[in-house]
């Protein structure tokens, strides 16, 4: 049943929102006025303090599909499928330019805008993965399908976050290993750019937590819709 | 109208971006003559790409959530008519 202001302005998604502002604002000003130069690379390097964050966020988003996606199959409440096609959407966008953002960073450095280095194909293929479970979600011929399709594709699909991540180690080739987290390491990383590159992890956090919020109303109003429109139908 | 205006002068402006930008890009030095403190268009590529994306997507969740909006609230009200007292 729809009631009286059944989408209210959340306050939680304007606190979310206005974070995540100052936060990329004090981001760029580490990027672009304090942080050093680095010695090999340059000024071009700079691209690392969005390419990870943004690398980071596209396996959290993965992340939150996968549980979403158990829950889901679990208990079967339609929430939980929202949640998941909102994160999965959010996370090809992020993944996407992920993908972008390396080739632009390789191009000057590595001399290609692309190479079939493990941690950039098995990144394509994380890529495809989702792209594949957005797809499967629209060609499903009824709701109900595309929830436990893509639930059982979003428990799949994850196995290749942990791949991607430990590529670099497993199998040695032209992308750079972790310079930071546990397999970093240590010193790897010089400590204003440590700095520097948590500010712009938060920032893009709190950035997803807010559009993560936006994309989860609107299939709530879309769920809504369809709702009323089969009440409709059903007069 | 407008609406539908100013979002073709907004694809036809991101379509002009990446193309000059990619054109920019082709032609920029490489590991061949690398220089430290040039390739910042690459820098730059990037962060305006990124910063586009988010616009763009924000933009088109707020748009569809005003549209649903009233789009349930037409029916509802349409619901309510024909419901018998």
């Amino acid at each position: 049943m729809v009631t009286e202001n059944q989408f209210p302005a959340d306050p939680i998604r304007v606190v979310l929102l206005f974070l995540s502002g100052i936060l990329m604002f004090i981001s760029l000003w580490l990027i672009f006025m304090w942080a050093p130069m680095e010695q090999v690379m340059g000024q071009v390097q700079r691209i690392f303090y969005f390419h990870v964050p943004i690398a980071w966020v596209g396996f959290l988003a993965f992340s939150v599909v996968f549980f979403s996606s158990i829950l889901y199959l679990w208990k079967g409440e339609r929430h939980w499928d929202a949640l998941g096609h909102s994160a999965a959407e959010i996370g090809v966008l992020f993944t996407t330019l992920m993908v972008i953002s390396g080739a632009v960073w390789a191009k000057p450095v590595w001399g290609v805008w692309w190479t079939w280095d493990p941690r950039l194909t098995t990144s394509l293929i994380l890529w495809l993965l989702y792209a594949g479970y957005l797809m499967l979600r629209a060609y499903s011929p009824t709701n109900a399908q595309a929830a436990r399709y893509s639930a059982v594709l979003g428990v799949i699909a994850f196995v290749d976050v942990p791949i991607v991540y430990f590529a670099v180690s497993w199998w040695r080739n032209i992308h750079p290993e972790m310079v930071v987290g546990p397999l970093a390491e240590s010193g790897a990383l010089e400590g204003s750019m440590v700095t520097t590159l948590l500010v712009s992890l938060a920032a893009f956090t709190v950035l997803f937590g807010y559009m993560l919020l936006e994309r989860f109303s609107l299939r709530n109003m879309e769920d809504t819709l369809g709702s009323i429109k089969s009440q409709k139908g059903g007069m | 109208m407008f609406r539908n205006r100013f979002q073709w002068v907004i694809v036809g402006a991101t379509s002009v971006w990446l193309i000059s930008t990619g054109v920019v890009l082709g032609n920029e030095s490489t590991t061949d003559d690398f220089n430290r403190e040039g390739n910042l268009s690459f820098l730059f590529a990037v962060y305006i790409l990124t910063w586009a994306a988010f616009f763009a997507y924000m933009f088109y969740i707020n748009r569809r959530q005003r549209d649903l909006k009233k789009e349930i609230e037409e029916l509802k009200k349409m619901l309510e008519k024909e419901t018998p007292p």
